[in-house]
């Protein structure tokens, strides 16, 4: 694990690859909250998991369109599913590009599902009396939540692995990217609900048990794990592989952006509200969205010596 | 249906930099290329300018690359060579490239090559980030991946591929790869005799072996009188499915924890709510 030579020349994943791995990241980690929420929860907790509904889908479209931008041949993205020599489905297990295009199109169909769901239970489809659910009831209900929970940490993680199967610097010198990115993404994805929810005029009050006091206790929890995952890829890789990372452009992103904006101040905001529960809670809620996307720039970039021109002003 | 593995056995002491392979290669590929006087003047092609290498490395539009390795001392007495080698894909045996490709783009041939179907890449440069040797790359110009082709439209037809055809000294040799490493080995050891004790083999089974099937080792494969590193050549190379296991644990690992940080956090409060309301009743 000490080598670090490579002769790999770089994909170029850029802009739209750390957009689409930090919008599929809130997705997928909004959803399981979601599911979470829809198999444990109180009915109160309710109105966090629609929201995560309809936010899911959406974004999952947005990066459907990215995928695709950032192909060489756009028009050709359906041949990630059907071979198009043969007009049949091609699927190979052991790639993980191949996995995570059906993955996220199976999960493009989860998280439809949901928000035609959470839209005919606010009664924004009108069905019946209204109110009603369509999907989620009874048992398979549940199994329908449990499963789209799976797709959901998928999501959230198989980019990160994706990354590792190659021969490029640091991704193929680490297994626990799937793991930070998952972290990140459960984290970013409580985030926006927790965001979206104190911004609506009648929010749920953040007292002592409510639901987003919940979702912030959760989502503590979770970025403290981030925290100890990155430190334990920087110690694992060593301080001359993971030197682009550590150090420079983006290591001043890493220990500014992602580490002390985007984790430890909203832990102390959410654990201190100096600006009042609810200035502490949006401005926590920024920075943790504001550090995600920060995060993915760097484990995406970095190996590669890509740079957002926007943050080259950062370039020492 | 594999006959027999063709490859190439390349004997970099007796190159001689003359990059007739590079041309060749470049000549008989040139309708799958954009044409290279068309936009020169926006386009200029990149050419170091420091060195008798001048292309650098390998590309989507140079298949072929002859590596200039200037070994000078600082007052060229202590050591002065010039190590060449002419490099192109190595068509693994366990192709990184091939591995990883969704679409299905990447395919192994008759000839146990590795190929590149034009027709069904879409431009994911999964590939690229998969290939440890930096061979396969993506061309601006078309959005599709590009390499060796192991002269495929010439094996078809019986011709062997024009690189090896062009080598004036045999440096290329084209042919089944177990008679290739016969013939190899036996070069490898002629050189010991002689006293080039650094001689050895890059590309043998050793390389992206994977203990599952038995298989490892690169079509084409290089004779080498230093060390891989010098040459460009990864000491190491990874077969990337091998490390999906590993990752997916750590992954499960982590979406455990979280499934259970979110069932805590949701559900010791609604405990506490059911004892509260119970509390209440009695
Ligand atoms: S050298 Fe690179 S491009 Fe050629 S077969 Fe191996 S992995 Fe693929
Ligand atoms: S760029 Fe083309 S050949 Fe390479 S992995 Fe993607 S589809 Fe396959």
């Amino acid at each position: 694990m000490s080598d670090v030579t490579s002769y790999a020349l770089h994909p170029e994943w850029g802009g739209y690859i750390v957009a689409y791995f930090y919008l599929g990241g809130i997705a997928a980690g909004a959803y399981f909250m979601a599911a979470i929420i829809e198999l444990i929860g109180n009915p109160e907790d309710r109105a966090l998991a629609r929201t995560a509904y309809y936010i899911a889908f959406p974004l999952v479209v947005i990066c459907g369109i990215l995928l695709i931008l950032d192909l060489g041949r756009p028009e050709r993205f359906w041949h990630m599913l059907i071979y198009s020599k043969a007009g049949m489905p091609i699927f190979k297990y052991w790639s993980p590009m191949s996995v995570g295009a059906w993955a996220l199109l199976i999960f493009g169909g989860f998280t439809f599902l949901s928000f035609i769901d959470a839209l005919v239970e606010s009664r924004q489809i009108k069905r019946g009396k209204g109110g009603e659910r369509l999907i989620y009831t009874g048992f398979l209900g549940r199994g329908f939540a449990f499963i789209g929970s799976l797709f959901g940490f998928f999501i959230a993680s198989y980019t990160g692995a994706l990354l590792t199967a190659t021969n490029q610097p640091i991704w193929s010198q680490t297994s626990l990217l799937g793991a930070l990115f998952l972290a990140s993404s459960a984290s970013t994805g409580m985030a926006a609900l927790l965001l979206i929810h104190n911004l609506r005029r009648h929010r749920i009050e953040a007292r002592d048990g409510s639901p987003l006091q919940k979702l912030q206790h959760a989502d503590n929890w979770t970025m403290l794990l981030e925290l100890i995952l990155i430190g334990l890829i920087i110690f694992t890789l060593g301080q001359n592989v993971a030197a682009p990372l550590i150090k420079g452009h983006y290591g001043k992103v890493l220990w500014i952006g992602v580490v002390l904006l985007g984790i430890v101040l909203p832990l102390i905001l959410h654990v201190l509200p100096i600006l009042g529960t609810r200035g502490s809670e949006v401005l926590a809620a920024l920075l943790i969205l504001l550090g995600g996307f920060l995060l993915r720039y760097v484990f995406v970039m970095a190996p590669q010596g890509l740079y957002f021109s926007f943050l080259k002003g950062l370039t020492p | 249906m594999v006959v027999r593995a063709k490859g190439f056995f390349t004997d970099t002491t007796v190159c001689i930099g003359c990059k007739a392979c590079q041309v060749a290669c470049r000549e008989w590929n040139q309708d799958k290329l954009p044409n290279a006087f068309e936009h020169v003047h926006e386009h200029p092609p990149h050419l170091l300018g420091t060195s008798y290498d001048n292309t650098g490395h390998l590309s989507s539009v140079n298949w072929r690359h002859v590596k200039f390795i200037e070994q000078f001392s600082e007052d060229r007495t202590q050591q002065s060579r010039w190590l060449m080698m002419s490099d192109c894909c190595k068509h693994c045996v366990n192709a990184p490239c091939l591995e990883v490709c969704p679409t299905g783009s990447l395919i192994r041939t008759e000839f146990d090559s590795v190929y590149v179907q034009p027709e069904v890449c879409n431009g994911c440069r999964d590939c690229v980030a998969a290939c440890p040797f930096g061979v396969i790359s993506y061309g601006e110009w078309d959005g599709k991946v590009h390499k060796c082709t192991l002269c495929y439209d010439r094996l078809q037809v019986g011709l062997q591929p024009a690189c090896a055809q062009a080598c004036p000294t045999q440096s290329i040799q084209f042919g089944d790869v177990d008679e290739l490493m016969e013939r190899a080995k036996k070069r490898v050891a002629t050189l010991h005799e002689r006293g080039v004790k650094e001689a050895y083999i890059y590309g043998d089974k050793d390389i992206l072996y994977d203990p599952a099937s038995g298989k490892g080792g690169l079509n084409v494969f290089y004779l080498l009188v230093d060390k891989p590193e010098v040459y460009g050549l990864p000491a190491n190379p990874q077969i990337p499915s091998k490390t999906v296991p590993k990752s997916s644990a750590f992954s499960i690992l982590t979406a455990f924890i979280v499934g259970l940080i979110g069932i805590f956090s949701f559900r010791d409060r609604r405990i506490r709510e059911i004892q509260k309301n119970e509390n209440l009743r009695t």
